[in-house]
């Protein structure tokens, strides 16, 4: 199998502004089937997005292969193969998984690896859509150096605001 | 001083003016392509573009002028989105002296107009969204971050640059920029002009040498904007900054200048005028004004609206993203944008179709000079002070959100807005949802002595109990708080209004 990918979208949950501007640019930029979900986190809706986990329990729960880790790493939804019967979506510990009621198939971020797989520098849709920099396309320990503190996939510590 | 810039192709949905590009999925399909750098931002209504152009709801029937030019023989008041290019309104503006009869009202959201007229008579400096950056503190009146959720970023830098620098959040509808407060002062709907000059107030910014007052005109409060925009105004200038007014659409402040400069209409003297119909180009004014009847036989509009519906003869016209053309920003930057695309075939922009109706009216319109209008601020009197009558009880006003676009007309027909937030939100302090038995996200059945209709609950954390607020850009909760013509000022309010909320399904204890 593969190595992890290098590169995961983490948020700021510090900056977040609820707009749900993530989350309309991964619709639009993914034929209306969104890998980014929202989620009650005390008084603010955040979004939550893939952390392609290193084990990753989806791909484990697939009984037909449809969810891989690809050459690159991502953890990724063969929508050929998919035959929505949500495994996957109840093996993730993080709920980003949603199952599409009407398609029966799962909606499964691919980091935008149309734009990412060149590596001159370009972020998933979700990440260049965020209109205040909440998303940061990183190599996280790299944010860790900068003395922030990823939990799970997203950044904390260091908060201006102490709101959260 | 003006100074110009170019931006190819932007989103003119607020005053953040975003570039964004179209790309063609499909030969009839054009999704917006984001930038491949992070960092450029586009919020959920510029996303939408790309797929309300081509929507199969676009009205694209004939344009049959003929028998709307014959509705309007008697004389006609019309009425234009405010938020077009200037070239645009100026062209409108000459067909409309030309023709002779006809009066042109250039519509502005009420609230936004009244918060405009209130800076411009302060002389105050408009900060662009890229000036707040520069700024050492801010004072926020309403929920700014939903309605420009660019200029988030700005304020964010510039409290990152400046440690000590306040952000004093005024708020009285639980909105996300309170959240990112160090100085919260949560308000009963109408109490923003007494915090606005408050100790409070006073004793955070008293060191700020370059203070941004940032404020987002929301409905519910009465005739409060203009008494806010003239103290914001005074604030920023105390203080060495300037203010920015984050309206809907990026034109609002040429249009309100436009307005006086050319002698058109306000909204409310064009509403009230009853020498001939109504006839909105581009506007859903029955949506905008929560009013469910109103005699309006012939109205043009880009999709079906509130107003659509009753009309007698319906015009298809182009959106304003579909012009190039000049837009002002911070009071005196011209910037011109390209069309993301053109209109499609057959269906005429606003002017184009206001020269048809005057030519087959048998006026003499000459074709439309090539310069911008005027548009230097105006002189405005000093306002007065405004005093909100809030009823006792439950009150409900409105809050911006950043799905949505304005009335909620243009925005209504995207799918990740249809489909993310079908029902507008109502927000709650938890002790009123405690008091109402209701849950958090619980479908509600929302209801004025206007309107009834389903909402979905939020319970928030910084509202004060007894202050309930409802997404605006749903025509359904412009109806539940309708639009009222101030005879005394002349101006278009919508007051606080006395609400109840009850589940529409039983809930289940926790
Ligand atoms: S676009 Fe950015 S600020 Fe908006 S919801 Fe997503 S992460 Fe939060
Ligand atoms: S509406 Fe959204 S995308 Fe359009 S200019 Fe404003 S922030 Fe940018």
């Amino acid at each position: 199998m593969s190595e992890e990918v290098v590169k995961r979208i983490l948020l700021d949950m510090d900056r977040c502004i609820e707009c749900g501007s993530c989350a309309a640019a991964c619709y639009y930029s993914h034929g209306a089937m969104p890998a980014v979900q929202s989620a009650r986190q005390g008084p603010a809706m955040l979004p939550v997005i893939c952390r392609q986990c290193k084990d990753a329990p989806c791909v484990a729960a697939c009984p037909v292969e449809a969810m891989v880790r690809d050459d690159a790493g991502i953890v990724r939804r063969n929508l050929s193969r998919c035959i929505g019967c949500g495994s996957c979506a109840r093996a993730c510990p993080f709920g980003v998984l949603p199952n599409d009621v009407t398609r029966k198939q799962i909606a499964k971020c691919d980091l935008c690896a149309d734009r990412t797989a060149s590596g001159n520098g370009a972020v998933p849709r979700c990440v260049a859509a965020c209109p205040v920099g909440a998303l940061q396309f990183a190599d996280e320990n790299e944010v860790s150096a900068g003395n922030i503190l990823i939990l799970g996939g997203r950044t904390t510590g260091k908060d201006r605001f102490k709101r959260r | 001083m003006a100074s110009n810039q170019n931006n190819p192709t932007c989103c003119t949905l607020c005053p953040a003016m975003c570039p964004m590009e179209l790309v063609w999925k499909a030969p009839d399909r054009p999704v917006v392509e984001y930038p491949t750098e992070a960092g450029a931002g586009l919020c959920p209504r510029g996303s939408a573009l790309g797929e309300l152009l081509a929507s199969p709801y676009r009205i694209r029937r004939p344009v049959d002028i003929e028998a709307a030019a014959e509705l309007m023989t008697d004389g006609a008041t019309v009425l234009i989105d405010g938020n077009l290019p200037l070239e645009e309104i100026a062209a409108a503006a000459g067909i409309v002296s030309a023709w002779g009869g006809v009066n042109l009202c250039c519509v502005v959201s009420p609230e936004d107009e009244q918060l405009l007229l209130g800076i411009e008579a302060t002389g105050a400096v408009y900060l662009a969204d890229d000036d707040l950056a520069g700024c050492d503190g801010f004072v926020v009146v309403g929920d700014v971050f939903a309605a420009n959720p660019r200029c988030a970023r700005n304020v964010m830098d510039a409290l990152a640059k400046h440690r000590r620098a306040p952000l004093v959040v005024i708020d009285a509808g639980g909105s996300v920029t309170a959240k990112f407060a160090t100085r919260r002062i949560i308000c009963r709907p109408g109490d923003e002009t007494d915090a606005l000059v408050g100790d409070d107030v006073a004793s955070a910014v008293e060191a700020r040498k370059r203070l941004g007052v940032i404020i987002s005109a929301e409905a519910g409060r009465g005739n409060i904007w203009r008494r806010i925009g003239y103290q914001a105004g005074e604030l920023a200038k105390s203080h060495g900054g300037g203010v920015s007014a984050q309206t809907i659409g990026a034109n609002a402040l040429a249009a309100v200048r436009l307005n006086k400069h050319l002698g058109l209409l306000s909204l409310a003297k064009a509403l009230k005028q009853d020498s001939g119909v109504l006839v909105p180009l581009g506007v859903d004014i029955l949506g905008m004004m929560g009013w469910a009847d109103m005699d309006v036989p012939v109205v043009a509009a880009a999709l079906p609206n509130c107003t659509t519906e009753s009309a007698r003869v319906v015009l298809p016209v182009a959106l304003s993203c579909e012009m190039s053309g000049t837009y002002l920003q911070a009071g005196t930057q011209t910037v011109k944008t390209s069309a993301l695309l053109p209109p499609p075939a057959g269906v005429p922009t606003v002017s184009e179709l206001l020269r048809a109706l005057a030519e087959s009216a048998g006026a003499d319109v000459p074709p439309s000079g090539g310069g911008l209008p005027p548009t230097g601020r105006i002189s405005i009197p000093v306002p007065d002070s405004a005093e909100v009558k809030v009823p006792d009880g439950k009150v409900l006003i409105a809050a911006r959100q950043a799905a949505r676009h304005g009335d909620g007309a243009l925005t209504a027909y995207a799918e990740w807005q249809k489909q993310s937030s079908p029902l507008p939100e109502i927000r709650m302090s938890q002790a009123d949802a405690a008091d109402l038995g209701l849950r958090d996200l619980a479908q509600v059945e929302v209801e004025t002595e206007s309107y009834k209709t389903i909402a979905r609950l939020r319970i928030v954390k910084y509202i004060r109990p007894g202050t309930l607020a409802i997404s605006e850009s749903y025509p359904e909760a412009r109806r539940l708080m309708p639009y009222v013509i101030d005879a005394d000022s002349d101006a278009i309010i919508s007051n606080p209004t006395t609400v109840a909320v009850r589940a529409v399904e039983p809930v289940k204890a926790q």
